[in-house]
């Protein structure tokens, strides 16, 4: 099943429709004698809800709701009064509401500890509205587990998420938003406002679109896999970081003030970074026609050098103009992101 | 603990409190059958409706009430066979399953309109009753809706996204300052870092919010504090940098009480950004005074003892050009509050 390759949201499409088909057959087989149809339904929203996670932890957070899914049960057949039965689920749900509306729900991915809330309140609110569980207490847990079983083994079984080609993709995608915007620093010189916006968006991009770098810092997450994506996630963290303060630097024109031979040096290494850049971003690309760049760090000292003409060695001198500390800073910046480029293809295979 | 006292807050609090009251009384008064199905709604619409009187975003969530209303009304009836459903069912999830992609990033609402459908699959009724049922969680939807119009009308959407971007810089300053400060930062270095991803993501989830307010009220006063905040964001991770830079954090034990001051000061000024802007002046007049006494820790101590005094002198300079920004930002303040 894993070499068939599908689009992500079809894949899970498919998967969910396989397992309630499942659900409805396992339902109507025989297996209940009574309220076939009504213990059916237990089992196919179990199986729908239990669908509900994300790539990295699967069997945790699949266990996780059916636990959430049979406490609101269980919950549900000791609330006997009415009345006490419509304030209760009315608070779930306000709490719910409040929590979401604290943590804007739509940021969140379906494993967020919120969701295991709202599918609490849910489920009460089935339980004591739509589908009353006193007389079938005993069948419904039966129906959720059977359900639970149904969508756990769909998401482990049914062309699983590959945690390994999540995060390749998520790491393909950042390196190459910040490939692009190294390349317009290069070809532009100044940071306009487009290009603080344009990061941002790849920022939102990169923090939404895939969740393996969530999933690296998660509880049951495989260990033999964890430190490398954790280093890997710390170190694309820290290109961002230097870009936007490299982004600073640009705005106050520090590259306009640089003498010339600066300047030109700086822009080497940036070009140089940009190489780096670029062929991680391949490396996770195409893994198979990838081969390792060499770079011999000639550009970085002849940054230092050119630098050393300009900016007093003596850092008691440095305070004479803020220009100088200034190129100090963007050189460290460049620096810095070499480091951390050179440290990426150094981790690689 | 600020964040759950803000005006915002305690609106949603009391919006949800009328919702609530409001589908108990109508739930009580209706007494049908079917009225579990409007409170039902009621508290589902109050969950994801949009926190916001904007026509537009109410017109999308109107409209995508009508469309599971429709799933409900096609799928809920006695009239179509059991397997038919089951395939309708199914196309229905396979159609949700490609939306957020697309279409919608909130997955919650795919699983509560999939939930819907499945329900009412599993329960048909006869033509009459399922339309009573789609009328009420109309009735539940218009609850939640009216309620909206009448909490939500007067709310400046602009100052609510500028609100969050503050605080969540806030937070930001702090995980941050946590960094240089907590003793444990070194031992457990991913759970630090951790914490300070999901700051950062904050962050620019909130700088892209401000962003489509800006869109809608194309004001140019915003554009220009919208980029002022830009580089405080910038200049905030800039001083970051010194955790990486650094080898041996037992140096910044000499300066901790300097930087705790500092960590202060900053909670100072993003508090006064928030509520008070009278003393903003003063809360950053402050932390000059405060990154000043840093500085002269460094002349005095930091320049000689530290391995590498460099990127110390690099955090006081970055350190410096915040409280600069800071500073553009009280004009601007002056200006918003002239407006």
């Amino acid at each position: 099943m894993k070499s068939i390759s599908i689009n992500k949201d079809l894949r899970q499409g498919l998967r969910l429709c396989i397992a309630i088909i499942a659900a409805v057959l396992i339902g109507h087989s025989g297996i209940f004698t009574h309220h076939v149809v009504l213990l059916s339904t237990w089992i196919i929203l179990a199986v729908l809800l239990v669908n509900q996670t994300t790539a990295g932890t699967p069997l945790r957070q699949g266990i996780l709701i059916y636990t959430v899914m049979l406490a609101a049960v269980l919950s549900a057949s000791l609330l006997n009064e009415k009345y006490l039965a419509l304030i209760v689920s009315s608070l779930c749900f306000m709490l719910a509401a409040y929590g979401a509306y604290l943590i804007n729900l739509k940021k969140l991915p379906v494993n967020h500890p919120l969701f295991l809330v709202i599918y609490f309140s849910l489920i009460l609110i089935i339980s004591l509205q739509i589908m009353p569980v006193n007389l079938l207490l005993h069948d419904i847990m039966l129906a959720l587990i059977i359900g639970a079983g149904i969508g756990i083994i769909s998401h482990l079984c049914l062309w699983p998420d590959s945690t390994e080609n999540n995060f390749r993709q998520s790491m393909a995608i950042i390196l190459q938003g910040l490939s692009k915007y190294v390349h317009s620093l290069i070809d532009e010189n100044s940071a306009k406002k487009k290009h603080i916006l344009y990061l941002l968006q790849e920022g939102n991009q990169i923090e939404t679109v895939l969740d393996s770098r969530q999933s690296a810092y998660e509880i049951g997450f495989n260990r033999r896999l964890r430190s490398g994506y954790r280093f890997f996630a710390l170190q694309i963290g820290r290109l961002l970081e230097i870009l936007f303060a490299m982004e600073y630097l640009i705005s106050k024109d520090v590259i306009a003030k640089m003498p010339d031979d600066l300047a030109e040096k700086s822009f080497a290494v940036l070009r140089t970074n940009n190489e780096l850049l670029d062929a991680l971003s391949h490396y996770f690309r195409d893994q198979a026609s990838f081969a390792k760049p060499s770079e011999s760090g000639d550009d970085i000292a002849a940054l230092d050098q050119a630098l050393a003409t300009v900016v007093p060695n003596q850092l008691a001198l440095l305070d004479i103009s803020p220009d100088y500390v200034m190129y100090a800073d963007f050189a460290r910046e460049l620096k810095d992101m070499r480091e951390v480029l050179r440290g990426l293809l150094n981790a690689l295979p | 603990m600020e964040q759950y006292l803000t005006h915002l807050s305690l609106k949603k609090i009391a919006y949800l409190i009328l919702v609530l009251g409001t589908a108990l009384i109508v739930y009580f008064q209706l007494g049908a059958v079917q009225a579990s199905w409007m409170f039902f709604s009621a508290f589902i619409f109050s969950l994801i409706a949009p926190n916001t009187a904007q026509l537009s975003s109410l017109i999308k969530f109107f409209l995508q009430t009508l469309l599971l209303i429709l799933i409900l009304l096609i799928v809920g009836n006695t009239f179509v066979p059991s397997y038919l459903q089951i395939l309708m069912i199914l196309a229905v999830i396979m159609i949700l399953a490609r939306l957020p992609a697309r279409y919608s990033k909130n997955e919650l609402i795919i699983i509560l309109v999939s939930v819907f459908a499945i329900l009412a699959s599993m329960f048909p009724l006869h033509f009459a009753a399922n339309l009573t049922r789609c009328g009420m969680m109309l009735i539940g939807f218009f609850i939640a809706i009216t309620w909206q119009l009448i909490i939500f009308y007067h709310q400046n959407n602009l100052r609510d996204a500028e609100v969050m971007l503050v605080t969540a810089l806030n937070h930001l300053s702090a995980c941050i300052m946590s960094c240089f400060l907590e003793p444990e930062y070194s031992e457990n270095r991913y759970s630090f870092e951790y914490r300070l991803y999901k700051q950062k993501t904050n962050c620019l989830q909130s700088f892209l919010q401000l962003e489509q307010q800006i869109k809608v009220s194309a004001s140019q006063i915003e554009q220009t504090r919208f980029i002022q905040f830009n580089l405080i964001f910038d200049v905030l991770v800039s001083c970051a940098q010194l955790r990486f830079r650094i080898t041996d954090f037992s140096v910044l034990d000499v300066c901790k009480i300097e930087l705790t001051e500092i960590d202060l000061a900053l909670t100072r000024v993003w508090r006064a950004m928030l509520a008070k802007p009278e003393e903003l002046k003063i809360g950053i007049t402050e932390l000059k005074w405060k990154i000043e006494r840093l500085d002269d820790n460094f002349q005095h101590v930091l320049q000689v003892s530290a391995p590498e005094p460099l990127v110390l002198l690099l955090l006081i300079v970055n350190l410096r050009y915040l409280c600069n920004e800071m500073m553009v930002m009280v004009d601007e303040n002056e200006i918003y509050l002239n407006k």
